[in-house]
C-alpha cells in the first residue's frame, strides 16, 4: 500500500482521468457488442427441455443479447458520426492517488473475507473497519481505535445479539 | 506519534481476539456423554418466514427446553435449497450443527444439484403437507373421476398451476398423469400464493399445491378442493375425500424433518433423538403446526429412514422425464 | 359505524400501544439498514411476537412494516444507498437534492410523501377491500405481462436524457434477470455451475451495489487531498415552504393514484410503484427536465407511490387470504397461527379486525412521521462525519446488512461485483436506473409471457380486454414523446432552416 503522505499534495497526476468524450461512448459500445455475443453463445449451449413448451429457454436470453448488440452498433455508429459536443454531466476525472486507494480498500475487502473464516466477526470486522479508515485517510487513535470498536460493538449488538444472526 | 498508535491499536486488537476467541469457537473435541455443552446451530435451507422456516424455529424452541442449550436458527438460503443442505453436510458431524430436511432432499439429486440424503443422519420426521388438487368454485369438474377423464379426452388440455419448476407439486402433478394415464399441463408459478390466485382467478383449470395453502380458501368458498394425496383424509378438509377414496391410488406431498450430518456419534444421535420426540409431542408444536394448516407427526429416525430411501427412488424415477 | 369503533378502541390498550412504538422504533431501524428487508425483520420478530396475544403481535409486525418504509428513505437520501428496494426511486432525486444543499427539505418532504402515501392505501383498505380485490383476482400470467410491458417502456424515462444509453443498460438489466432456472422448464441458465445463482441474481445485493457501494467507490477514486470534499453539511431549509407544498400537490396525487393500484395488484410492490409513480409524475410535471436532478416533485411522486403500496398488499392480504408481497407472506403465516384466517369471511366475521389493522396502520404512520421529522437532524448529522470514517461506515454496513439476510458471503461478493459494474457505469455516463428496472421486471416479463402462452397461447394474451388496454397504453407512451418532438422538430424546422439534430 502507498504511503499517501508521499504525494505532493500539489497537483495529483491524472492519467487516468476524464475520458475523452469519444471513448466515453466508443467503450460501452464495445463492452455491450462483447458482452451480447458472449451472452448469445452462452445462450446455445442452454440444454432444450424435453417437455414441450411455447418457447425454448433458450429464446428470451438470445432475443436480448442480439438487442443488446443492436442497440450498441447503434449507439457507436451514432457516437462516430455525430459531431463531438461537450459532456454537460462528465464524472469528475479520477486520481491516480484514488485509484490506488480504490484497489487498496477492494483488496482489504476481500482479505476481510477470507479472514472471517478463521477468526471471529468482531475481530475481524474491527481490523476491517480500522483498515478502510487508514485507507481513507483517516489518523490517530479515534480514526483507527475508538471508531472500529465503536462501529464493530453497533453491528455485534444490533445483528448477533438483536437480531441472532449467527456471525 | 504513528508507531504510539499503531502499537497501542495492536495491542487493543489482540485483547479483543483473545476475548472474543474463548468467547466462540470452542471447538475442543469433548466426551460425548456431555453433550450438548454449548449452543446447537440448525441450519434451515430458506429465508427466514416460509411454512418450513416456521416448523423448524419451533421445534427448535422445545428441544432447547430439552437439551438446556441454545439451539440458533441459521438461515441459508439459495440454490433452491441446496445451498443450506450442502452446508449441513460438509459442517462437523459432532451434533453441534443440525438441519432441518425438507422433501427437496431426495428431490435435488436427481435434478443436477449435489445433494443426497446419504449425506445425512436422521433424526425424524415431525410435519407433512400432503398435496391438494383444487378448481375454481365455478368449474364443471365436481369430482377428481370429471378432471381426469378431461385430461384424458384431450390430453394437455387441462392446465394445472403449481408454485414453480421442479417444486414437489409440479412432481406432484406428474405423478397424477402418470397414474391416471392421462396428461396434464403443468403451469409453474413463481410462489404458491400466485399459483392459488390463478385458480381462483380462473386462470387455469385447477392448482396442485399444498394443503395448507388450499384449505383455506376452500373454505372461504374460493376453490373447490378435489382431493387429498394423502393415506387418510385431513382434519382441515372434513368433507373431502383422499385421491385413494376415488379409486386414484397416489400419495404424495411435501415433509419436513430434522437431521445431522453423516457420522455423528451414536450417542450424541441418541440424544437428539430424544429430544426431538419429546419437542414433537410436546402441545406448543403440535398446535402451532396444526394452525397453520400442515400436519404435525412424529416418526422416529428408523422408519423416517425407510421413508426417506423410498421416496428417492420415487423421485429418481419420478424426475428422470425431465433429462 | 360500530365496529369501525369498536377496532378502533381496542388499540387504546397500554400493551398494543407499546407495542407500536417499539415496532417503530425496530421498524425505522432496519429500514435505514441497507440489506436488512422489512421481510427479515417481520419474519424474525414473529419467533417472539407468536407468543404475545394476537393485536399486540400484530401491532409490532404491521408497525415494524409502515415505519420500515419511512426508514429507507434515509439512507437512500443521504448516501444514495436504498435502506430497502422500496426506495430505489428515492434515490432518483432524494440524493441530488442532498448534494444539492437540501438534504432537509429532501428528508422531512420524503416524511411527508410517504406518510400521505400510507394514509390513502389505509384508507382505500377500509373502504374498498373487497371490491379492490376482485379487480387483483383479474389480474394473470397475460394482465401481469401487458403490466411489465408498461412498467418496460420507463426505460426511456429512467435514462436521464440519454435514451441510447439508457435502452442498452435496460437490455443488460434484463440479461442478468434471466440468470438462474428458467421459469418454466426448470432448466439452468447461466448459472456456471454456482448454486447459488440458480435462484438468480441476489437482487437486493445487486441494487445496494450498483447504487451505495458504486458511489462510494466513485466517491474515493476522485477523491483529492487537496480539494475539500463537499460533506453535505449544508441541510438547507428543513420544512417545506407554502411554494414548495403546492409543487407536491400533484405528484402527490399521481403517486397516491398510481401506488394505490400496483399495491392491489398480487406480487408487485413498493419498488415497482416508487418508480412508476416518478415516472409517471415526470410525464405529467410543467418541469419533466428536472426529474433526477434534484426535484422535489420527484422525491415526492416516488415516496408517495411506494408507500401508497402498502395498504393495497394488506387489502390483497386480508381480502383474498393471499399474501400482497413478501412481508405480508410472513404475516399470514403468524396471523393463521393466532386464529385469524385472512380471506373474504374475514371481513364478514370479524369487520373490527380489519379496522384494528387500519387503526394500527395509522398509528404506525404517525408515530414514524413525528419520529422521522423530529430525529431527521441527527440522522443528518452522519453526513458530517469526515469521509474516511463515511466510507468505512457505508462499506462495512452494507457488507454485514447484506451478509445477515442469508448468511450468505456469496451475496456479499455479488454486492461488490455490482459495485465494480456500477462504478464502470458511472465513468462511462451510462445510467444505472433502467439497469434495476430490468432486473426487477425482466423475470417478470419472461415468466408472465411464456405462462400465459402455456395456458392458452396468444389468444390468451389477446382476447383479455385488461392486457390488450395496457399494450396499447404502453404504445402510446412510447409513441407520445417521439411524436411531439417530431411535431416540435417540425415546427422549429419552419422557423429557420437550422435543425438542430439532439
Amino acid at each position: 500500500m502507498s504511503s499517501p503522505q508521499k504525494q505532493p499534495d500539489a497537483p495529483p497526476a491524472e492519467e487516468a482521468a476524464r475520458p475523452a468524450s469519444r471513448a466515453r461512448e466508443l467503450v460501452p459500445a464495445a463492452a455491450g457488442v462483447a458482452l451480447g455475443l458472449a451472452t448469445f453463445a452462452l445462450a446455445l449451449q442452454i440444454p432444450e427441455g424435453t417437455r414441450l413448451t411455447q418457447f425454448s429457454p433458450r429464446w428470451w436470453p438470445q432475443v436480448l443479447s442480439l438487442l443488446l448488440v443492436g442497440l450498441s452498433l447503434v449507439h457507436g455508429t451514432v457516437s462516430l458520426l455525430r459531431p463531438r459536443q461537450a459532456d454537460e454531466d462528465a464524472p469528475d476525472p479520477s486520481t491516480r492517488q484514488g485509484s490506488l486507494r480504490l484497489i487498496a480498500m477492494v483488496a482489504a475487502i476481500v482479505g476481510y473475507g477470507v479472514l472471517w473464516y478463521f477468526v471471529d466477526f468482531r475481530v475481524s470486522t474491527a481490523i476491517l473497519v480500522a483498515a478502510l479508515a487508514y485507507l481513507g485517510g483517516g489518523r490517530g487513535w479515534k480514526a483507527l481505535l475508538a471508531f472500529p470498536v465503536v462501529v464493530t460493538a453497533v453491528l455485534y449488538l444490533l445483528f448477533g445479539v438483536l437480531l441472532r444472526v449467527p456471525l | 506519534m504513528r508507531s504510539t498508535t499503531l502499537r497501542l491499536t495492536a495491542a487493543a486488537l489482540a485483547v479483543t481476539a483473545l476475548t472474543a476467541g474463548c468467547a466462540d469457537r470452542g471447538g475442543v473435541s469433548e466426551d460425548t456423554a456431555d453433550y450438548p455443552s454449548q449452543d446447537i446451530t440448525l441450519v434451515v435451507p430458506y429465508d427466514a418466514g416460509g411454512a418450513s422456516d416456521l416448523a423448524a424455529r419451533t421445534l427448535a424452541a422445545e428441544m432447547e427446553d430439552v437439551l438446556g442449550q441454545n439451539i440458533i436458527v441459521e438461515n441459508r438460503s439459495g440454490g433452491a435449497g441446496s445451498v443450506g443442505l450442502q452446508h449441513l453436510a460438509d459442517s462437523a458431524a459432532d451434533g453441534y450443527t443440525i438441519g432441518y430436511l425438507p422433501v427437496e432432499t431426495v428431490m435435488l439429486g436427481h435434478q443436477g444439484y449435489d445433494v443426497d440424503p446419504a449425506d445425512y443422519d436422521l433424526v425424524g420426521q415431525m410435519v407433512s403437507v400432503p398435496a391438494t388438487i383444487a378448481v375454481p368454485t365455478d368449474s364443471p369438474y365436481e369430482t377428481l373421476d370429471d378432471l381426469v377423464e378431461a385430461a384424458k379426452e384431450d390430453p394437455d388440455s387441462i392446465t394445472v398451476s403449481n408454485s414453480g419448476a421442479g417444486s414437489i407439486w409440479e412432481a406432484a402433478t406428474r405423478e397424477l398423469g402418470e397414474a391416471t394415464e392421462s396428461a396434464f399441463r403443468p403451469v409453474p408459478f413463481d410462489g404458491g400464493a400466485p399459483a392459488v390466485t390463478a385458480a381462483i382467478g380462473g386462470q387455469v383449470d385447477a392448482v396442485v399445491a399444498g394443503i395448507s395453502e388450499t384449505a383455506p380458501a376452500h373454505a372461504d368458498e374460493q376453490l373447490r378442493v378435489l382431493a387429498v394425496f394423502d393415506s387418510e383424509p385431513s382434519e382441515s378438509l372434513p368433507d373431502v375425500e383422499t385421491a385413494s377414496e376415488q379409486g386414484v391410488d397416489v400419495v404424495i406431498g411435501g415433509w419436513g424433518g430434522i437431521g445431522t450430518p453423516a457420522g455423528v456419534p451414536e450417542e450424541v444421535l441418541q440424544k437428539l433423538e430424544e429430544a426431538f420426540s419429546t419437542a414433537a409431542d410436546s402441545e406448543g408444536f403440535q398446535t402451532i403446526i396444526t394452525d397453520s394448516g400442515n400436519i404435525p407427526v412424529n416418526v422416529p429416525a428408523a422408519e423416517f429412514g425407510e421413508f426417506v430411501e423410498a421416496e428417492n427412488t420415487r423421485f429418481e424415477q419420478l424426475l428422470r422425464v425431465e433429462d | 359505524m360500530s365496529p369501525l369503533v369498536e377496532g378502533f378502541s381496542a388499540l387504546l390498550e397500554p400493551t398494543v400501544l407499546l407495542c407500536i412504538a417499539a415496532g417503530a422504533l425496530l421498524g425505522m431501524l432496519v429500514g435505514a439498514f441497507p440489506g436488512v428487508t422489512a421481510t427479515m425483520a417481520v419474519a424474525l420478530a414473529s419467533g417472539f411476537t407468536l407468543a404475545l396475544d394476537p393485536l399486540p403481535g400484530l401491532a409490532v409486525l404491521l408497525t415494524i412494516y409502515v415505519a420500515s418504509n419511512f426508514g429507507d428513505r434515509v439512507p437512500a437520501i443521504l448516501v444514495n444507498t436504498p435502506g430497502t428496494p422500496a426506495s430505489i426511486a428515492t434515490t432518483f432525486d432524494g440524493y441530488a437534492m442532498a448534494r444539492k444543499g437540501q438534504a432537509g427539505l429532501a428528508l422531512t418532504s420524503s416524511a411527508f410523501a410517504s406518510a400521505w402515501g400510507t394514509l390513502v392505501g389505509v384508507v382505500l383498505l377500509m373502504v374498498a377491500a373487497i371490491p379492490l380485490s376482485r379487480l387483483a383476482l383479474n389480474f394473470g400470467p397475460a394482465e401481469m405481462f401487458a403490466l411489465v410491458v408498461f412498467g418496460l417502456t420507463m426505460m426511456i424515462g429512467v435514462s436521464g436524457g440519454k435514451v441510447l444509453k439508457g435502452l442498452m443498460a435496460g437490455a443488460l438489466g434484463l440479461l442478468l434477470a434471466t440468470v438462474g432456472r428458467d421459469p418454466i422448464t426448470g432448466t439452468q441458465r447461466f448459472t456456471f455451475g454456482i448454486p447459488e445463482l440458480t435462484d438468480g441474481i441476489p437482487f437486493i445485493a445487486a441494487i445496494i451495489g450498483l447504487f451505495g457501494i458504486a458511489e462510494v467507490m466513485n466517491q474515493v477514486l476522485t477523491h483529492r487531498r487537496d480539494a475539500v470534499v463537499k460533506p453535505i453539511t449544508d441541510f438547507g431549509r428543513w420544512f417545506p415552504r407554502r411554494s414548495d407544498w403546492r409543487t407536491m400537490l400533484k405528484p402527490l396525487a399521481v403517486g397516491s393514484g398510481v401506488g394505490g393500484v400496483v399495491g392491489v395488484i398480487p406480487a408487485t410492490g413498493g419498488d415497482i410503484a416508487g418508480i412508476l409513480g416518478w415516472d409517471q409524475a415526470r410525464r405529467l410535471s410543467k418541469r419533466p427536465e428536472e426529474f433526477g436532478k434534484g426535484s422535489l416533485e420527484g422525491i415526492t411522486a416516488a415516496d408517495t407511490s411506494s408507500n401508497a403500496t402498502l395498504g393495497g398488499s394488506v387489502t390483497t392480504t386480508l381480502a383474498l387470504g393471499l399474501p400482497g408481497d413478501s412481508v405480508m407472506a410472513v404475516m399470514i403465516g403468524s396471523m393463521v397461527v393466532w386464529g385469524i384466517q385472512p380471506g373474504p369471511s374475514l371481513f364478514a366475521n370479524q369487520p373490527d379486525l380489519v379496522f384494528s389493522i387500519a387503526g394500527i396502520m395509522l398509528i404506525a404512520t404517525v408515530l414514524a412521521l413525528v419520529v422521522s421529522v423530529l430525529r431527521m437532524r441527527g440522522v443528518a448529522k452522519l453526513l458530517e462525519l469526515p469521509h474516511h470514517f463515511l466510507w468505512a461506515v457505508i462499506l462495512v454496513f452494507c457488507m454485514v446488512g447484506t451478509y445477515a439476510v442469508g448468511n450468505s458471503v456469496f451475496d456479499v461478493a455479488v454486492m461488490l461485483v455490482f459495485g465494480i459494474i456500477g462504478l464502470f457505469l458511472r465513468r462511462f455516463g451510462i445510467p444505472p436506473g433502467p439497469v434495476v428496472l430490468g432486473l426487477i421486471l425482466g423475470s417478470l416479463a419472461e415468466g408472465n409471457l411464456r405462462r400465459a402462452l402455456e395456458i392458452g397461447g396468444v389468444g390468451t394474451i389477446v382476447t383479455s380486454p385488461i392486457a390488450v388496454g395496457l399494450l396499447v397504453v404502453s404504445a402510446l407512451a412510447l409513441a407520445a414523446p417521439l411524436l411531439r418532438a417530431a411535431w416540435r422538430r417540425r415546427s422549429a424546422a419552419k422557423q429557420d432552416t437550422d435543425a438542430t439534430v439532439r
